[in-house]
């Protein structure tokens, strides 16, 4: 945008008084246009894309992070304490499953096999208090597993209920 | 209903109240697991008579039940209209993990014998409250057998072990087919012994030496 009219200064009082308020005019003007520049893409946005608002959540959702949350918690105790890889790297692999079965059932594929990654940095715990913390993981994710079996409807009760006794059995293969 | 129930007259009555508590003094006389002598007895006269139920014996297992009460494989999960249906395949299973504790602890020692007795314990538990709620209901109550036929042969303490782990894992996938079929109360029962039977999986795949000890979705059709 230009200015085109003339921006008198300095020539008589009024006249200054008649280029000042034409000025602001003008910017008004223009932020006004502006905005309406921004305003009117996302309007259309919004408009084009209505057959592509994202569906209200799931009530699996919380249970797909979850279950992401569990399998990211036991690679990286497999990470940072090697001995325990083999207990807890199947596990892990439980966890990805159920996430995966979730996500099925929900109609949301999983976003293209990024697996989970590892944190590293974290110094090499005491076996004993790493598995103490995965055992009350796994037995607060069975119990929010169990709650949403006891609420599902029908065609997801038998995935949950596997969900929520595999979480059961974690615990105990933690002990 | 009908058929089974005649072919099982005379051996196994009906597991009506009064029966239960027969059976219920009846194995608390051989709460001491049984010897080998009358192990084998028994397991002779499971021949040819009940298969345990599995996935291998379906198909015939459907056509000898067609009209009666199915017993239900692991991959019977397909959805029943029939809730009743649901629980009686479990109650069935109970039957089976019941008797099947008993091939199973004479083959095992110390803490194994000891979990086996619980097990069985925990089992006639869940059967017992299944056959009261069954009872209560409008459907039928399905008969215990005297015996049932072993999936594999049990000879040792290796076999009984993983016939245990079968065990657990056939009756879970019971209970996981009862799930979509219940509600509330029965919904949690369910579960709960879904659970039970998954962590006792766990504890015999520890004890056998197998790894890894838990499976990704416990009772789930192979």
């Amino acid at each position: 945008m230009v200015l085109t009219c003339p921006v008198g200064t300095g020539r008589t009082p009024s006249n200054q008084g008649v280029a000042g308020h034409s000025r602001r005019r003008l910017l008004r003007a223009g932020a006004l246009v502006a905005l309406g520049g921004a305003v009117a893409p996302l309007t259309g946005c919004d408009l084009l894309d209505r057959d592509d608002e994202p569906p209200p959540p799931d009530a699996l959702e919380p249970l797909v992070a979850e279950s992401l949350a569990l399998e990211a918690q036991h690679r990286a105790a497999a990470g940072t304490t090697p001995a325990l890889a083999g207990r807890l790297t199947p596990i892990a692999e439980a966890h990805r499953a159920h996430a995966d079965e979730l996500r099925r059932v929900i109609g949301r594929p999983a976003p293209s096999g990024t697996p989970a990654t590892t944190p590293s940095g974290s110094p090499a715990a005491e076996p004993d208090a790493v598995l103490a913390q995965l055992r009350r993981a796994e037995q607060q994710g069975r119990t929010n597993a169990a709650k949403a079996c006891a609420g599902a409807p029908a065609e997801r009760a038998a995935l949950l209920g596997s969900i929520a006794a595999a979480r059961a059995t974690h615990v105990e293969a933690l002990a | 209903m009908s058929e089974r129930t005649e072919r099982s007259e005379g051996r196994e009555a009906m597991p009506d109240r009064h029966s239960m508590s027969e059976r219920t003094e009846r194995s608390e006389g051989r709460e001491a697991m049984p010897d080998r002598h009358s192990m084998s007895e028994r397991t002779e006269q499971s021949e040819g008579r009940e298969a345990m139920p599995d996935r291998h014996s379906m198909s015939e297992r459907t056509e000898r039940s067609e009209g009666r009460e199915a017993m239900p494989g692991r991959h019977s999960v397909s959805p029943t209209a029939d809730p009743n249906r649901a629980l009686t395949d479990a109650l069935v299973a109970e039957y089976a993990a019941v008797w099947a504790y008993g091939v199973i602890g004479v083959h095992l020692a110390d803490a194994a014998r000891s979990a086996a007795r619980a097990a069985e314990a925990a089992h006639r538990s869940r059967r017992d409250a299944l056959v009261l709620q069954l009872a209560e209901g409008a459907g039928q109550v399905p008969a215990d057998w005297a015996g049932y036929a072993l999936p594999f042969p049990v000879t040792d303490r290796s076999t009984a072990l993983r016939l245990a782990v079968e065990i657990e894992e056939r009756t879970a996938g019971h209970w996981r087919a009862a799930l979509p079929h219940t509600a509330g109360a029965d919904r949690n029962t369910a579960l709960a012994a879904l659970t039970d039977c998954a962590l006792r999986a766990t504890r015999w795949r520890r004890t056998a030496g197998v790894t890894p000890v838990t499976v990704p979705f416990p009772g789930r059709p192979a």
